[in-house]
């Protein structure tokens, strides 16, 4: 242990901007049961890395790999091939070849409490140039990505190069096979699915569900597939701290409000305050309520008004549509 | 004295003029004509300490933090009731230039509100227009060490001067008339992690301040300062160097970064001659293992000498908090039968989701009980020290424990109606966290929390007004509030004696309930969070009250 703590500071070196003290014999802490969210702890790092410096190193390599273990493979699977959150067996992520080229944005995560004094001053003053690619991927990693899932994980000094360096290593893989014929799945999504009734995607379709027209970047195959089979199993919620917009569909919350004249309306809940609640029903529109025109309003926290499509589509056409589902990175803009 | 000052500005104020002569400063103003002054004309604002100190009953004005020393936030004015208070509308709306959250409690003296505003600025505003009388500012540095942004709670007013406390840790001075600096104290160098949040208190001839900085390593102290001349004169440690008794409960040489901070305006008992404060979390904020032992007077109320800064009492909420659950709610002082006795106490709702009933003359524990959920202890013993459930102290890989680390609830006024005999108080429900601790070493100036907590997800925690019984802890009502994501209510609330509760909501709502049921009589959608405590008073003789939502400050009537 102490002598990798050793390699990983000669590595480290150049890049250090403050004097830190040796990292403590780093634990391995079992991924936590709830997903990291909310999480304002930015622990301040190095400048951005040369990730090709480090991936070179094997030493440096396996303790990326073993923080990857520890904080993301809940999310990006035990080898980056995705799950909840997008397979990163890619060389050119597609939020981080955006970020790459964006003039740099303000840091994520909401207000709370800043605990990472300095974290996005943070620039290498000597060592190897780095790409912008390398500085967004770090970037991304470090802040996370509102209003998404993706958190700003708990990293001590110095491991956000590593485990960059590693996820970056991943870029090198083939990505996962997709079995299925997407343009099949294009066509059971629109008539035998009848998904549009619910979703959109590219400004075509219905709203009552997440919009899918980036959902390939966004998560991985076996998530997909278990949304259609399993509809329960991973309703969509990602808290930001300090939120004013309840409406971003990533916090979905299916509602059912009885009125006082006993009319029954379920919905997805586009806005609610103290005093009212906003729904788009089932058929798309939306209804305001003043909350003292309900006797009922239930939260179906976990639950989805979505079929579950195991019954419906043979196993070739499951495939068909998830390959579809994998298809769609990007466009919604 | 200081007359020339205030004939340049007599022409500002002739709107305002009528209240003050009709709220009772005339004989102050006569007072001073008659000491051989004439023809000079009487001073503007005159708010002596006596004053301040029977603040109850000149509930036209608002003259201190806490709407009087025991920081009841009542008023005795019954204009706004039950049954009209649906009527009330907005009068005029003041739009400051600083957009983030303004946690300002107005001041009200006389027809015309002082308000702080972000950063370092101070605003006279005409009470009948929300037209600015004038405006002070003072240059705000860079690199000042924040934790959780950098508002201002609001000033004090003594005599014929308001002081500020500025981020950077100055006691300012200020003419009341014009706005003029009088003098400008250091209080505490700001590159050392402290920082000034909170309204001063004006006690006698001192104004009293204290200070952030606990998620710093600071050592925590509470100050008093000359109100003429700015000096200090006296200084109390809230954490015991070597030597003195309490500093055997801080492991090595941990109580130097000890934090302990002060950042709450605190209450007085004149008879007493009491100043009583409440004491911040200790440093580092989640991982105890640095600082082993009990940790005083972290998360305690202590009473001191107004004269002196002696302290007299103190009382450990929390010994080694390890969840940020600091005890700088604001202290209310509450004269009430106990057991058919009268008593003199000090009740508090604490962060750590218990309420606490203390003997305000020695600090002994009355009674307590949880107000809000909470996981991490079976009850309070009889001297009111949690006794603790196991394994609730953060882990590398997290705990989860309700209260979450924002508390149920936090620095937000609460309020005391000696007609219910109710306190009422705004909390946060459903509202765990998993707490994590990591190692780090401390830098000056550094953050030095090592650890955190992080939300449950799934979890929609909603915020809760509640009226808690002010001698039993018993709960009587309570009104659910939406918060948005995981925000937390932010609202202080505000009695009247006509039987009516204040507040607002984190999503911009003003609200008014009935004080005994907890039943809603009126809202309104302001659009901007609300983050800071309401005010009533008079202006033109009409009852009106006044809350900062958003960048606004909205002052309603009828
Ligand atoms: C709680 C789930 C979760 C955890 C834990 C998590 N992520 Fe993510 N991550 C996501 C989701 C969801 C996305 C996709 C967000 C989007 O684009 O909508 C994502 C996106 C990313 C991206 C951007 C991919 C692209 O499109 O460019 C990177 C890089 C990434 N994660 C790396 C990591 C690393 C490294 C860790 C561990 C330190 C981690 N993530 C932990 C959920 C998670
Ligand atoms: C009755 C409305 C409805 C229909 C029809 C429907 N969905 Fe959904 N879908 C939802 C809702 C609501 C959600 C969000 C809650 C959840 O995860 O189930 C969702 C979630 C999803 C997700 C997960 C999105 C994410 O980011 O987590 C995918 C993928 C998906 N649907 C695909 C489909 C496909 C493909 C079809 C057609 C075969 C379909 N849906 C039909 C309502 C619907």
């Amino acid at each position: 242990m102490l002598s990798r703590s050793i390699t990983l500071l000669l590595v480290l070196a150049p890049l250090a901007l403050r004097a830190q003290p040796a990292p403590a014999t780093p634990a391995t802490p079992a991924a936590p049961a709830a997903p990291i969210e909310h999480g304002t702890e930015i622990v301040v790092a190095p400048g951005p890395a040369n990730l090709d410096q480090i991936i070179k190193n094997p030493a440096s390599l396996a303790e990326g790999r073993r923080l990857f273990q520890t904080h993301c493979t809940s999310c990006h699977g035990p080898n980056g091939e995705g799950a909840r959150g997008a397979s990163l067996l890619s060389p050119n992520l597609p939020r981080v070849a955006e970020a790459a080229v964006a003039p740099a944005e303000a840091p994520g995560g909401g207000g709370g409490r800043g605990r990472g004094r300095g974290a996005n001053a943070a620039a290498a003053t000597d060592g190897p140039p780095v790409s912008p690619y390398d500085r967004a991927l770090q970037q991304i990693i470090q802040r996370g990505i509102p209003a998404t899932e993706m958190q700003p994980p708990r990293l001590q000094p110095g491991e956000l190069p590593l485990v960059a360096a590693f996820v970056k290593s991943l870029g090198q893989l083939p990505p996962e096979p997709v079995p299925g014929n997407a343009s099949h799945g294009a066509e059971l999504f629109k008539t035998k699915g009848a998904c549009m009734t619910c979703h959109m995607i590219r400004g075509e379709g219905a709203v009552i569900g997440p919009d899918l027209s980036d959902v390939g970047r966004a998560r991985g195959v076996a998530y997909m597939r278990r949304a259609l089979t399993d509809p329960n199993a991973d309703v969509p919620k990602a808290f930001q701290a300090y939120r004013n917009d309840i409406s971003l569909p990533q916090n979905f919350l299916f509602v059912r409000a009885v009125t006082k004249n006993g009319e029954t309306i379920g919905g997805v809940r586009v806005n609610e305050d103290t005093f009212s609640i906003q729904l788009r029903d089932l058929t798309g529109k939306v209804r305001s309520f003043f909350k003292s025109e309900l006797s009922e309003l239930h939260k179906e926290w976990g639950q989805s008004p979505m079929p579950n499509y195991s019954a419906v589509f043979a196993p070739g056409e499951l495939d068909d549509v998830v390959a579809f589902l994998v298809s769609q990175r990007g466009g919604n803009k | 004295m200081k007359f020339f000052h205030l004939v340049g500005s007599a022409a500002h104020f002739v709107t305002s003029k009528g209240c003050w002569v009709a709220a009772g400063s005339l004989s102050f103003g006569l007072a001073s004509l008659a000491s051989g002054q004439s023809p000079m004309p009487p001073p503007q604002v005159q708010v002596p300490y006596q004053r301040i100190l029977k603040s109850s009953d000149d509930p036209g004005n608002w003259l201190t933090y806490g709407g009087n020393y025991s920081n009841h936030r009542f008023s005795k004015l019954t204009q706004i009731t039950p049954a009209n208070v649906a009527q009330l509308t907005p009068k005029w709306i003041y739009q400051q230039a600083d957009t983030s959250k303004w946690e300002v409690t107005p001041l009200v003296v006389d027809g015309v509100i002082y308000v702080s505003e972000r950063p370092n600025i101070v605003t006279a505003l005409d009470g009948r227009t929300g037209r600015p009388l004038w405006n002070y500012r003072r240059p705000f540095p860079t690199d000042v060490s924040i934790c959780c942004g950098t508002p201002n709670r609001g000033l004090a007013i003594l005599g014929d001067s308001i002081y500020l406390a500025t981020f950077d840790d100055h006691l300012v001075c200020l003419d009341a008339n014009t706005g003029k600096e009088r003098w400008d104290e250091v209080v505490v160098d700001y590159k050392l992690g402290y920082s000034m949040t909170l309204a001063p208190l004006a006690v006698k001839d001192k104004i009293i301040v204290g200070v952030s900085g606990g998620e710093f390593g600071i050592r925590g102290f509470l100050a008093a300062h000359d109100a003429k001349t700015g000096k200090r004169a006296w200084q109390f440690f809230t954490v015991p160097g070597p030597g003195e008794p309490g500093n055997e409960t801080w492991s090595g040489e941990s109580w130097k970064t000890s934090g302990s901070p002060t950042w709450l305006t605190g209450a007085y008992d004149p008879d007493l001659n009491l100043v009583y404060w409440g004491v911040g979390n200790p440093s580092p904020d989640y991982n105890g293992d640095v600082r082993k032992g009990d940790n005083l007077y972290s998360c305690s109320e202590i009473a001191l000498d107004a004269d002196t800064g002696k302290l007299k009492w103190h009382f450990q909420f929390t010994p080694h908090d390890v969840h940020d659950w600091d005890s700088n709610q604001i202290p209310v002082l509450v004269d009430a039968q106990i057991g058919g006795q009268p008593r003199k106490l000090l009740v508090k709702a604490n962060r750590n989701a218990f309420y606490y009933v203390l003997d305000r003359t020695n600090g002994e524990f009355i009674t307590g009980a949880p107000f809000s959920k909470q996981t991490w202890a079976s009850g309070l013993d009889k001297k009111g020290r949690p006794i603790l459930l196991p394994d609730k102290e953060p882990t590398a890989e997290g705990v989860l424990v309700y209260p979450g680390l924002e508390g149920a609830t936090n620095w937000l006024s609460p309020a005391y109606n000696p007609m219910t005999g109710l306190f009422y108080v705004q909390t946060k429900e459903d509202y765990g966290q998993y707490y994590y601790k990591i190692p780090g070493p401390h830098m000056v100036a550094g953050h030095f929390e090592n650890g955190g907590g992080r939300n449950v997800m799934g979890e929609e925690p909603y915020g809760a007004l509640k009226a808690i019984e002010a001698t039993t802890g018993k709960i009587r009502w309570e009104f659910r509030q939406q918060i948005p994501g995981v925000a937390s209510p932010n609202a202080g609330v505000l009695t009247t004696a006509s039987g009516l509760v204040i507040s607002g909501t984190r999503e911009g709502h003003v609200f008014a309930l009935d004080a005994t049921t907890g039943k809603v009589l009126w809202n309104f959608n302001t659009g901007g969070a609300i983050w800071s405590g309401a005010v009533t008073f008079l202006i033109d003789g009409k009852q009106c009250i006044a809350i900062a939502a958003g960048s606004g400050l909205y002052v309603f009537g009828l």
